[in-house]
């Protein structure tokens, strides 16, 4: 009892920088969520457009209406068009220049301005007005009325292929809760490495060390009750992050994809804390745990792919990520955004991936006992 | 002799503390000046408003005949100061240590390169000029924590437990030192609950307690304001039986006496010839004796007399 | 006393191992980290060559326009498509293995699309597909224009080819689309500059280093400075300019780092790029002191703080997520007006995308501004020397 006691009031002494990286690496993940920074270069949508119309001609804005049907019109401001398409809010901005229609009814080729972000919906919605242009220009060679061209025009570009699509996936919830565990990689990892790190060293001051091997408990058992009560803490945080999730990602949360999900970041939290654990054998100031972790914990957030999509990453940099616990956690969370249905094949995906964070969680346990054990001979 | 330190009507409250009560007291030029009392009797906090460290709510200060103000900046530099905790950089080396905080009264590179050097012999530091504090013993680190607040030569040093958990060896290296310093001609206040240090070295004492002087004046003085005089002991070959204590006790200079493992201890009042007394009667009594010594009432006596209370709690 | 003070906390700061990680090993391995993580990003973003597959049945066999069509796609220096032509079967099995994005199977006239998903590469196939089947639409429509044309003008004796011919002309006119976007569009660099501005805001941990040493309610070095006859503000002063001095050394390595062996881009005013880290340096010492002498806290809670204000703030700024700054510029922007690490990383942004001094300037004013106030505040609480309690 004398440990968890002890354990209890470091961290009561340290209460506030308890509270605030947990309220803020949780806050990290909403805000991030609900904003919607998560990657979207592969993902399904529509570019979003901007079109400044300086002509304001019939033809003008049937042209506008075209790309409104494929495209999501932007009604920014122009002020922050530029910040917009550098921050690829913004795939596309479209001039249509003056005297636009005069020109296509006497056959002449307007020049139209256009900027581009050079990404794929930037491509795509430049292929849109490539197309609604030439289709008039083809158009007006034979018509000379405007409304009849827009006719003409109207019914040839509304063909639409038939699309075969096999998916029962309610694709946007799976990529809100896709993206929100993945940045657990990185919130759950720093927030038990600070706090853990935070709590452990004032633990190891010597006094307090030295007390504790010569006092009749055993030093293995001392480390066990320590390791449970950083567990402890670890499960506060990581309740507190699945509660969030289903404020966020809504009942997802509870279908069969989503306990894989909360399964996945539950031993990622053990790997976490064994880790954390680790770290703070190992060092003795205060400052170099804070140094370690961040290094850590955002550089394997950075590397394995938190932060931004797996699929944007260089493949040698997944290939070193694989010593890093949160690549298998993420692979897990990347794999399920895809799966249709989890039946035993599935499982044979997700297991070996699961059975490395437990490889990983034991790993830094045994070593945490191991170094400690050399470490009681002063 | 002029008084460098005046302070009058000293008030210092803590929140529902009073830990300064009316506090009056003078410290003249050149003396070494004893701040005596257990801890918690304010000590700490009498010398930190000296030094304007600590706001207060009533009296004055006054050092070398100024009023002393956080900007005083003119007395800081005639002052310095050692405190209880060793407050050097640990980045630095010794000789840096000591050379920084000395440059910050004494501009001139010249006479400060001296100083140190003083600084360092005083101390007797030379040979570990190069090494940073974590490679120091404690006493090491004591004598730089000095040497990094005298250094700059001042007329009135204050200094807060010196010795505390020092090695003899270091104890006495500072006591010679401090000593040094007076002779130079620094006054001193000289804070420590140590008896033995006061008796060595104070020419002047003053004993707090709960923010209140119980005492003050010379060694000799505060002896003679106790009625306890000599304490006498005698070494025998049994104990002795119950009637012949009584007798004892029944004389009236004594003040009390105890029989334990064959010693025999009494407590003399004031007055003269107690041995005497006492080895005269044990003849008639025919008991014989190995050794029998008397010793003078020292301070400690003194407090646990003024204040009932043991000054190394 | 000014420059003993800053000579010996120069000399203090670089042999503290602690603070010399932050400053100067911390953000030069977040940089290396970066350059392994982004420097596909964009290139991965770009639209690439999409492996589809396209089923090789009689209705294809007949379709000589789409075969040419789709011929012109899948060649060329950068081909839109490359193509497998299969049996339907074999489609089927590519799609499930995902070695193609989709197929197409002509049906008739009209193609159908089989994918598994609706991701932006799928969307290319099929408007593909969509626009083959409204060009060759075209065609008929306007052959028949043509030939109705000629027929009411009493020339019974049509030439198809000439009627192709001229449809073909307007077809192959490219159309003219002018790109005029800027030319600075690598939106990664946001990155590296929220790793610079971070950078900065961690030299807040030099000033609480500084400020604790001379603090007599915090360390007993402190209540040695304050007897001393060197008036506070000289101190700190004095202090600030050594922990200056480091921190910019630091952020002076950083940004080496990035421009000679990162994949970074800064736009070319060097000066200003210095002028602006400078700032930011300033802001994060600032930032350090204000927490210090404003916070009544114990030293670990104090630096747990800094940290925690300097994650706040890079997050804000873009560090997790770059379009955050932007999400943030347009929905609350006087969160960012107030973030320091968001006025370095737009000082950066506007350097790089806008050559534009308008805004730098802003930035730079709006970092001095609020350096200044943090330092007043701070440098006002600091003036009473006297304590209450130590």
């Amino acid at each position: 009892m004398t440990v968890f006691k002890t354990y209890l009031k470091v961290l009561n002494r340290y209460k506030f920088t308890v509270i605030l990286y947990t309220a803020l690496l949780i806050g990290f993940a909403a805000i991030n969520n609900t904003a919607g920074t998560g990657q979207q270069a592969f993902e399904a949508r529509k570019p979003n457009v901007y079109i400044e119309d300086l002509d304001n001609s019939e033809l003008s804005k049937d042209f506008i209406r075209y790309m409104d049907t494929k495209c999501e019109l932007s009604h920014l401001e122009k002020e922050y068009t530029k910040d917009a398409l550098f921050y690829r809010q913004l795939d596309y901005y479209l001039t249509i220049p003056k005297n636009f229609e005069k020109d296509i009814l006497a056959s002449k080729n307007p020049e139209i301005q256009v900027e581009k972000t050079g990404d794929f919906a930037s491509y795509y919605a430049n292929m849109l007005s490539e197309r609604y242009i030439k289709t008039v220009q083809v158009y007006a060679s034979t018509q000379e009325n405007v409304s009849a061209l827009i006719k003409d025009v109207k019914k040839n570009l509304d063909t639409q292929t038939k699309v075969h699509m096999e998916t029962t996936l309610d694709k946007a919830s799976i990529r809100s809760i896709t993206n929100y565990y993945n940045f657990a990689a990185y919130s759950l990892l720093a927030g038990v490495m600070y706090i853990i790190g935070l709590v452990m060293t004032t633990f190891k001051r010597e006094e307090i060390q030295k007390r504790m091997v010569v006092s009749a408990t055993k030093q293995g058992s001392i480390q066990i009750k320590l390791w449970l009560c950083n567990v402890g803490y670890a499960l506060i945080l990581w309740a507190s992050y699945v509660g969030i999730s289903y404020v966020i990602c809504g009942k997802v949360v509870f279908s069969q994809h989503g306990l894989y999900y909360i399964l996945n970041s539950f031993l990622y939290l053990l790997c976490a804390t064994s880790l954390a654990f680790f770290v703070a054998s190992l060092l003795k100031s205060r400052e170099a745990i804070n140094g370690i972790v961040n290094v850590v914990a955002l550089g394997s957030a950075f590397l394995c792919g938190a932060f931004l999509s797996v699929n944007l990453l260089p493949e040698f940099v997944l290939k070193i990520a694989h010593v890093l616990p949160a690549y298998w956690y993420i692979q897990t969370n990347e794999f399920l955004r895809g799966a249709e249905v989890i039946n035993t094949s599935a499982l044979q995906v997700m297991y070996p991936n699961m059975m490395m964070l437990v490889f990983f969680t034991a790993l830094f346990f045994g070593l945490t006992i191991l170094t400690s054990k050399m470490r009681t001979r002063f | 002799m002029n008084n460098c330190i005046e302070v009058k009507d000293l008030v210092k409250e803590y929140k529902e503390l009073r830990a300064i009560d009316h506090l009056s007291f003078e410290v003249k030029e050149g003396e070494i000046f004893g701040l005596l009392g257990p801890n918690g009797s304010g000590k700490s906090t009498t010398m930190n408003c000296l030094l304007s460290l600590l706001k207060y709510q009533e009296g004055q200060i006054k050092i070398f005949g100024q009023e002393m103000k956080p900007s005083a900046y003119e007395l800081k530099r005639r002052i310095g100061v050692v405190f209880q905790d060793v407050a050097v950089f640990e980045e630095l080396t010794v000789y840096e240590n000591i050379d920084y905080f000395c440059g910050l009264y004494i501009k001139d590179k010249e006479t400060r390169k001296q100083y140190v050097q003083d600084a360092l012999d005083l101390v007797a530091l030379n040979d570990y000029v190069k090494f940073v504090p974590k490679k120091l013993s404690g006493g090491l680190l004591r004598r730089l924590n000095i040497a990094c607040g005298i250094a700059h030569k001042p007329d009135l040093i204050f200094l807060d437990e010196p010795t505390v958990a020092v090695d003899p060896q270091s104890r006495n290296n500072i006591l010679d030192g401090i000593l040094t310093l007076n002779k130079q001609g620094a006054a001193i206040v000289y804070t420590t609950h140590y008896m033995e240090e006061v008796e060595i070295i104070c020419d002047r004492i003053m004993i707090l307690d709960k923010g209140k002087i119980i005492a003050q004046g010379t060694k000799e003085e505060l002896k003679n304001l106790v009625t306890m005089d000599e304490k006498v002991t005698v070494e025998l070959d049994k104990d002795l039986p119950q009637e012949i204590l009584a007798q004892i006790q029944s004389w009236e200079m004594v003040h009390n006496l105890s029989m334990r493992d064959k010693i025999l201890e009494v407590q003399f009042k004031q007055g003269n010839y107690h041995l005497s007394k006492l080895v005269i009667f044990l003849k008639e009594k025919h008991i014989p004796y190995h050794k029998i010594y008397s010793e003078l009432p020292t301070l400690n006596d003194v407090f646990l007399e003024l204040t009932g209370k043991e000054l190394r709690d | 006393m000014f420059w003993i003070n800053f000579k010996y906390t120069l000399k203090a700061l670089f042999h503290n191992k602690s603070l010399l990680f932050w400053t100067y090993a911390f953000p030069i391995i977040l940089g290396m980290l970066f350059n392994l993580a982004f420097q596909d990003l964009e290139k991965k973003e770009a639209r690439s060559t999409y492996d589809i597959a396209i089923v090789q049945n009689e209705a294809w066999q007949d379709a000589s326009f789409y075969q040419e069509a789709m011929k012109e796609l899948s060649s060329g220096d950068d081909p839109l498509f490359h193509i497998e032509y299969t049996s339907k079967k074999e489609a089927n099995r590519l799609l499930k293995e995902k070695n193609v994005i989709g197929y197409l199977e002509l049906q008739e006239e009209d193609f159908d699309v089989f994918v598994t998903s609706n991701g932006m590469e799928e969307t290319i196939l099929q408007y593909v597909a969509d626009e083959l089947t409204s060009t060759k639409d075209m065609i008929v429509d306007v052959s028949i224009k043509e030939v109705d044309k000629e027929i009411k003008k009493g020339n019974y004796n049509i030439q198809a080819e000439r009627i192709e011919k001229k449809v073909r002309e307007i077809l192959d006119t490219e159309v003219n689309l002018q790109d005029v976007s800027l030319d600075n569009m690598s939106y990664t660099n946001i990155e590296y500059y929220t790793l610079i501005a971070m950078a900065c805001l961690y030299g807040g941990t030099i000033s609480i280093y500084i400020m604790n040493g001379i603090s007599a309610d915090i360390s007993s070095k402190g209540k040695r400075f304050s007897v001393t006859p060197i008036k506070k503000g000289v101190l700190i002063l004095s202090s600030l300019c050594a922990g200056f001095l480091t921190q910019i050394i630091g952020i002076g390595a950083l940004l080496a780092f990035m421009l000679f062996m990162g994949n970074a881009n800064f736009g070319d005013s060097i000066g200003n790029i210095i002028l602006l880290s400078m700032a930011g340096s300033l802001a994060g010492l600032s930032l350090g002191i204000f927490v210090s002498s404003v916070v009544k806290m114990n030293k670990g809670n104090k630096d747990g703080l800094l940290i925690g204000i300097s994650m706040l703030c890079s997050f804000f700024s873009g560090m997790m997520g770059m379009t955050m700054k932007y999400i943030i510029d347009t929905n609350l922007p006087i969160l960012n007006k107030i973030n320091p690490a968001a006025m370095i990383t737009d000082g950066f942004y506007a350097l790089y995308y806008y050559h534009n001094n308008e805004r730098f300037t802003f930035d730079l004013i709006s970092l001095l501004v609020f350096s200044a106030i943090l330092l007043t505040i701070s440098l006002i609480k600091e003036r009473r020397v006297s304590y209450d309690s130590l």
